[in-house]
């Protein structure tokens, strides 16, 4: 349970519409956070690496992750979170706009921890944000960093 | 007068000389007995007494000599008579007799006289008579027996006629055939090698040549260079066989111009059996062919329509998926950014901005629902259809569940006969049976609604209705309803995109059924669909 504390959210998203829809969700939830945002696969790794310009980066609370991504795609990050020991334990939420039951039944056999299909509907988008943050920072017990 | 008669009258007359003679002889003696007297004139010689009695006596003599005489002449004519008329009666009886027919009497011949001649006479012709009369039968016989074998022959006669009438048909019949033959055909002959040996004149007439050209000339004359070799070798092989051949050649004319024909090669045999050459029997078809050809042609080109149907159908339904699918993603975007819009500056601009804003939502709103009809529509198609039971009964029962709510606000009775296991898409006859219950509710009347589900078995397929006594739809427009994104009602009226009959129709499509309707205007109306009773389907 977040006790207050601030989380650390890396949304990967290449599509600025949307980055901006997520962030006014999450200003509006009650958790205070911090979004990161990078708009490719590549990018997101050496994120969660730590790695380049991304070397002061803290490791995220949370992953909300799209799957079509230049570069490097979501399913290619989502695969190698779960492989590499030090990463596996990250929560990662897909949120994408794919229903294709390929892409859902992939992702969770890549243990994703959960999969989203974007609402088309602006407020169904900004309730389902909040969810994800209030299940993943107000419900459910995460492992220590 | 009978000759009897005659005799005995002429002998009587004979008798009456003498008896004359007799009487004027007494009356003679009588008068000198007188004379004697007077001339003696001796009163005493002889008194008046005795002369008288003397008259007496000899008057009383003659009298008695008369009628003993007249009686003696009787007899003997009668006697006479007698021995004259017998053989006369006689002869009279046996011509009489022999007159009947009689031939083989004999007349007795007693008297060497006229009688016993003429009898004589009359037996030898009674003899000849018969003996021609004999002939005459022999002859009749002859004439029996002629007439019989006349009528043998005339009865022959009119066999043979009839024969050669029926010969003479025949062979009218047979010209006639030949003569149709020839009309229609093209007949010719070759001798064993194939070298041609008679050709008839539509033979000669299509293929442009002349007969002289022809004749000893083989069939290759006419080859067109179409068939390979083989096919000829198969020609031959078969009428060497001494069998028919059949089969449709094209050939080419003198001038190059190309025919096809329906051919028919046998063997000519000879009275012993022996292939003596060949006979040919050739139709033209040409025109069939190239009928054919353009039929098959068609039937390729329609084939390839179709093929081109198919996958233009594929791939507008691909397009409608992608489409509406990709087109979701933009859509998103203008929907969420107006929204954003009216949440954030609602109010805060001027009221036609904020009506702007309020079209924008309104219209972003109405394609979102458009496009999720259109993906959902382009499914029914996309997706694999998996056919498995599905217990109908038991879809309703849970479609109305899911449509509780609705039942309960409108109030809703809903019945449905019991319905079958059939072999379907589960998941398509549920959105089926959802789309007809949910519009039967939708379009209802001033009334209460009441819908039934039926169901009929008519020959191989399942004929299931939902009757509902709604609004009712004008039978002009039912063509229109199964129709995407076409709508009978205003939006304000009626909401909806104008996507569940389109739908609907697909899903009865897919099932390889039909779907229409029976309606009257204000009474109500009666979906029909029908599901084609596959193995595995079973009536409970």
């Amino acid at each position: 349970m977040n006790n207050g504390k601030l989380v650390d959210i890396l949304l990967v998203e290449d599509n600025a519409g949307d980055v901006v829809l997520t962030r006014k969700a999450l200003e509006k939830s009650k958790v205070l956070n911090n979004v990161n945002v990078v708009e490719d696969g590549e990018e997101a790794l050496e994120y969660l690496y730590g790695r380049g310009k991304y070397a002061s980066a803290t490791r995220p609370d949370l992953v909300l992750l799209d799957l079509n991504l230049p570069n490097k795609g979501g399913l290619d990050v989502l695969l190698e979170i779960k492989e590499v020991d030090e990463l596996k334990q990250i929560p990662v939420v897909i949120l994408t706009s794919s229903e294709a039951e390929r892409d859902i039944v992939k992702s969770y056999k890549l243990h994703a921890n959960c999969y989203i299909q974007k609402p088309v509907d602006f407020k169904q988008f900004v309730d389902v944000v909040k969810r994800i943050e209030g299940f993943w920072f107000s419900i459910v017990m995460l492992p220590p960093k | 007068m009978s000759i009897r008669l005659r005799l005995i009258f002429s002998l009587l007359t004979i008798a009456i000389v003498p008896m004359a003679f007799t009487s004027l002889l007494l009356f003679t003696n009588l008068k000198g007995v007188i004379v004697k007297n007077f001339i003696n004139e001796s009163p005493s010689l002889v008194t008046n007494e005795v002369l008288l009695s003397e008259i007496n006596s000899i008057g009383q003599l003659s009298l008695i000599i008369c009628f003993v005489s007249l009686f003696l002449i009787l007899i003997i004519a009668v006697s006479m008579a007698q021995t004259i008329s017998r053989p006369l009666k006689l002869l009279e009886f046996g011509v009489k007799f022999v007159g009947k027919g009689n031939l083989d009497y004999k007349l007795n011949v007693e008297s060497d006289d006229e009688v016993g001649r003429v009898s004589l006479a009359f037996n030898q012709m009674a003899e000849n008579l018969k003996k021609v009369t004999a002939s005459k039968n022999e002859l009749n016989k002859e004439i029996d027996r002629r007439s019989k074998v006349e009528f043998l022959l005339l009865k022959r006669t009119k066999e043979l006629e009839q024969l050669s009438t029926t010969l003479t048909e025949e062979k009218k019949m047979r010209e006639a055939q030949r003569n149709a033959l020839n009309n229609t055909a093209l007949v010719s002959e070759t001798d064993l090698e194939g070298k041609i040996v008679y050709v008839n004149d539509p033979f000669v007439k299509i293929s442009k040549y002349t007969e002289k050209e022809l004749l000893g000339q083989d069939h290759r004359i006419i080859n067109s260079g179409y068939h390979p070799h083989s096919f000829f070798e198969n020609l031959w092989s078969t009428i060497s066989q001494g069998k028919v051949w059949k089969g449709e050649i094209r050939n080419r004319a003198k001038d190059g111009a190309l025919y096809w024909v329906d051919t028919a090669i046998g063997p000519i045999l000879d009275d012993e059996h022996k292939v003596m050459g060949y006979i040919s029997i050739r139709f033209i078809i040409t025109d069939r062919k190239q009928l054919e050809k353009s039929l098959k042609e068609s039937n390729q080109e329609l084939d390839q329509q179709a093929q081109r149907l198919k996958i233009s159908n594929e791939e507008l339904e691909q397009f409608a998926y992608v489409a509406s699918h990709d087109l979701q993603e933009p859509l998103r975007m203008v929907n969420s950014y107006v929204k954003l819009l009216e949440e954030e500056y609602k109010g805060k601009l001027d009221k036609e901005a904020d009506k702007y804003i309020h079209y924008a939502i309104d219209g972003a709103e109405r394609m979102m629902l458009l496009i999720n009809d259109l993906l959902a529509f382009s499914r029914v198609g996309s997706q694999r259809k998996e056919v498995k039971k599905t217990d109908c009964s038991l879809i309703l029962e849970e479609l109305f569940q899911d449509l509780k709510l609705v039942i309960q606000e409108n109030k809703a009775s809903i019945t449905h006969d019991p319905l079958p296991t059939i072999m379907s898409d589960e998941l398509q006859v549920r959105q089926l049976f959802q789309n007809l219950i949910g519009n039967a509710i939708k379009f209802k009347g001033d009334k209460r609604p009441e819908i039934h589900v039926g169901v009929e078995r008519e020959n191989n397929e399942w004929k299931f209705s939902v009757r509902d006594n709604g609004i009712g739809i004008d039978l002009k427009q039912s063509d229109r309803i199964f129709v995407i994104f076409q709508r009978l009602h205003s939006r304000d009226k009626y909401p909806g995109t104008g996507i569940g009959l389109a739908i609907s129709k697909k899903i009865v499509e897919r099932h390889n059924g039909r779907i229409w309707i029976e309606s009257k205007l204000g009474q109500g109306t009666t979906f029909f669909f029908t599901i084609p009773i596959i193995k595995g389907d079973k009536y409970e």
